[in-house]
């Protein structure tokens, strides 16, 4: 028996250690999600989908708002709009890694239509939605590092992945899309920005959601609770602003067939909870896309820096 | 809590060390210990159920002692009755219940009435066609004679709930599994280290081959109206490579653990996609339910007393159980009656025990009239299993419709983007089968590969298989047969 245990724990070393270390080496290279649930409770912080994972670098907006001694580090906690719409598993997942201390954080939220749908049939059994089953909805543990629970359940390859994409993308060999999560949550994309290759894939991006989204897609009642209840819980710990970031124009008709008044219907919530609006949804030609739902890296620092000097003159007045 | 997840690995050595530490003090214990992880080990999935498991195993103990000390044997008859009866009517009532419901609502409305029957949403304990057959099999035996009851309630509660069987089979007796529960048990390197290969063997047909092939699969089935002939023709070959490594890698898994505890369980699987026919195949395909049929269903039914026709109507009747047995679905019927089907004519002509050997054995390669057996009877399988798969019979016509009537002469991987790394799928099946065909005279394949070889061969050989299967482990899916 202790010759069959010793013999175990020899040959087990191998894989082990590989498996182990697999933990250790994980970041911003391994996936779009996992470096946001390996950092620290946070103080202030950034919610919404993609386009806000994508869009809105908190760097810049802290840049901005550090020299004038304003605020604790943002931090980018969006996903996608599978994973994170307004709904019961993240507003508990944004609870559980908003630090209960905080008193004068700074908090975005990011808001469209997409975010605040569902398809018909489940509009308001909160039960069912699905990203319920989903990384964000799925894991309990938020805060830590390395997070075991959320590599071993909803990391979606292989975990030997984690040392191919970590060597692949330190040889410049990641392909044509490269994505690097940074510490603070934002999500880097570096693509071509080709107008020939942009254009492709706008109107690939737009067809694939006017086929297959749009038809299907209300808004929902139960998510736009879930909004109110988001404003609410961070206005508790500091100061909320409602954004909304612009898309393609071609985008925004579509957004328009799922709710014409989306921007009234904001502002009236933005009233009602005393925060402020802040729309930009109009300024589609004064940025670039990628795809025409998420903005280019350039773009997304032009536009952070407008959020944070909105922000800015919001505190000192 | 499935094998393929991380806590099976953690949960099986922690249960392998208490096991056989407990080992040395008292069997009672050793008993105890395992019962109490196999009960944990079933609560993963849904602690609710454990009382169903226990109310089943207590009913079967409790009617076995019952038949047993029955005065006449009317009042055997009475007691087995009894429990057969609660026993289908649990497995009817949470298997089968919404079936008979819709179908009955569908027939009424091809006749123009307007039923209002409300089905349930009734969610199926997992492995309760496996225990529900495993506690049968000890009260029949008690009422053929073949076994006296246990009176030890832990033994007993132990053979019926034993982890490594207890959700996806194989489906054991009392006669054989019993036993090996009652005796004291010693630790054996040599059985360790074997357990410890067949599970690895398991993990890499479940990983490496059910897994990579599920990918593919899926996506052919859920979208065959819009592929061609070819392609719908890889669908159907995945699948069945699908279905066999998840299965078989299941069993693997479940006999390797057993051994790791000084148990042996009954071979499931052997070999069967070398059958060289139909009888052959379902000899070497799940072998402890087709076993269980014969046993408890085919021979109290007259078995092949009686001449061609009885012999032929039991195993239609087998057959149609074994497919409802599967599964609440119209499909699942066809597969078994298609199966009943093909093997009719060996009943008729007597050639169903033909192949009772391995084929070319002791042979590098079969002959070419084994080859052309092998290749017939799994494509008669591989077209069965399209009524496995399909999500109902109006899906498999159109599915088996579309092979003949697209594009034959096409080649997947080039037409559809989305299918290009099939291709890979492809050759991993390649490489799997020429082990399986190298070990097939073996408990499973890589039961004797490389034994004699230098270690550092052999660890290479096994290290390559624990990197495959890292290297595959992502996208999980749940074993099919878990679902029955």
């Amino acid at each position: 028996m202790k010759y069959f245990i010793n013999k175990i724990i020899l040959f087990s070393l191998f894989p082990f250690l590989l498996l182990a270390l697999s933990f250790f080496i994980a970041d911003g290279t391994t996936d779009e999600f996992y470096v946001r649930f390996t950092t620290p409770e946070q103080k202030s912080m950034i919610v919404g989908t993609s386009r806000a994972a994508q869009g809105i670098q908190p760097s810049i907006i802290d840049s901005i708002l550090n020299k004038n001694k304003q605020t604790s580090a943002l931090f980018n906690y969006s996903f996608t709009v599978a994973h994170s719409p307004y709904g019961p598993a993240y507003y508990e997942s944004i609870k559980r890694k908003l630090d209960k201390s905080s008193k004068d954080g700074k908090f975005i939220i990011a808001v469209d239509p997409w975010s605040l749908s569902l398809k018909k049939e489940k509009l308001n059994d909160e039960n069912i939605f699905p990203e319920n089953d989903m990384a964000v909805g799925k894991t309990r543990h938020v805060n830590c590092y390395p997070n075991f629970e959320y590599l071993i359940h909803s990391y979606s390859s292989p975990l030997l992945m984690i040392w191919m994409t970590k060597t692949l993308s330190a040889l410049h060999m990641d392909g044509k899309e490269r994505l690097y999560l940074h510490k603070d949550g934002w999500l880097e994309v570096s693509v071509s920005m080709d107008s020939a290759e942009v254009q492709k894939r706008i109107e690939r991006k737009i067809n694939d959601y006017k086929t297959n989204e749009v038809p299907y897609f209300h808004l929902s009642p139960v998510r736009y609770e879930y909004l109110r209840k988001t404003i609410e819980l961070f206005r508790n710990h500091g100061d909320v602003f409602l954004v909304r970031l612009p898309v393609h124009a071609n985008f925004k008709d579509l957004e328009d067939r799922i709710s014409p008044r989306f921007d009234s219907l904001m502002t009236s919530l933005a009233k009602e909870n005393n925060i402020a609006y802040l729309s930009f949804i109009n300024d589609s030609t004064k940025y670039r896309f990628t795809d025409g739902n998420h903005l280019y890296k350039e773009s997304g620092r032009i536009l952070s820096k407008k959020i944070g000097e909105y922000i800015l003159s919001c505190c000192l007045n | 809590m499935f094998f393929n997840s991380i806590e099976f690995a953690i949960f099986l050595p922690i249960v392998f060390f208490l096991y056989w530490s407990a080992g040395k003090k008292s069997l009672k214990l050793q008993n105890i210990l395992l019962l109490t992880a196999s009960y944990f080990f079933y609560s993963f999935w849904d602690w609710r159920f454990l009382f169903l498991l226990a109310f089943s195993t207590f009913l079967d103990y409790f009617t076995g002692l019952k038949i047993f000390n029955a005065t006449s044997r009317n009042k055997e008859k009475i007691w087995l009755f009894i429990s057969v009866f609660i026993n289908l009517g649990f497995l009817g009532f949470f298997k089968y219940y919404n079936f008979f419901i819709e179908s009955f609502a569908e027939l009424l409305q091809s006749f123009g009435l307007k039923p209002h029957f409300s089905s349930l949403n009734v969610i199926l304990p997992v492995g309760i066609s496996f225990y529900t057959f495993h506690g049968l099999s000890y009260v029949f035996d008690i009422y053929n004679k073949k076994i006296k009851p246990t009176t030890n309630w832990v033994n007993y509660t132990l053979f019926v709930s034993f982890f490594p069987l207890l959700v996806a089979g194989p489906i054991e007796r009392a006669t054989h599994l019993l036993p090996q529960v009652e005796k004291p048990r010693k630790f054996d390197y040599t059985k360790a280290v074997d357990g410890l290969k067949q599970i690895l063997w398991g993990l890499f047909k479940k990983i490496v081959i059910a897994d990579s092939c599920a990918e593919y699969a899926n996506i052919i089935f859920n979208n065959s109206d819009s592929y061609s002939g070819s392609t719908l023709i890889l669908g159907a070959l995945l699948f069945a490579f699908q279905i066999y490594g998840d299965f078989s890698g299941y069993s693997d898994i479940a006999l390797g653990s057993a051994r790791l505890l000084g148990f042996e369980l009954l071979k499931n699987f052997s070999f069967p996609y070398f059958s060289r026919d139909i009888a052959e195949f379902w000899r070497r395909w799940h072998i402890s339910l087709s076993s269980w049929f014969r046993d408890y269903l085919y021979i109290p039914l007259g078995g092949s007393h009686g001449g061609i026709y009885m012999k032929m109507r039991n195993t239609l009747i087998i057959f149609l159980v074994s497919g409802f047995w599967h599964g609440a679905n119209w499909t699942f019927l066809v597969w078994g009656l298609l199966n009943a089907v093909y093997i009719m004519p060996s009943i008729i002509f007597k050639t169903n025990r033909t192949h009772l050997d391995i084929v070319a054995q002791g042979k590098l390669f079969p002959s070419v009239k084994e080859a052309i057996q092998i290749f017939i009877t799994f494509s008669l399988t591989t077209f069965a299993w399209i009524f496995f798969r399909a999500n109902d019979l109006h899906h498999a016509f159109s599915y088996i419709s579309g092979i003949f009537s697209k594009n034959l002469l096409s080649v997947p991987f080039l037409t559809h983007p989305e299918l290009k790394k099939s291709v890979i799928c492809i050759f991993l099946i390649i490489f799997f089968l020429m082990i399986e065909w190298t070990g097939r005279s073996n408990k499973y394949a890589i039961e004797r590969m490389w034994l004699t070889s230098h270690k550092l061969i052999r660890w290479a050989f096994y290290y390559a298989i624990i990197i495959s299967i890292l290297l595959s482990y992502g996208k999980k899916h749940e074993f099919i047969y878990f679902q029955f």
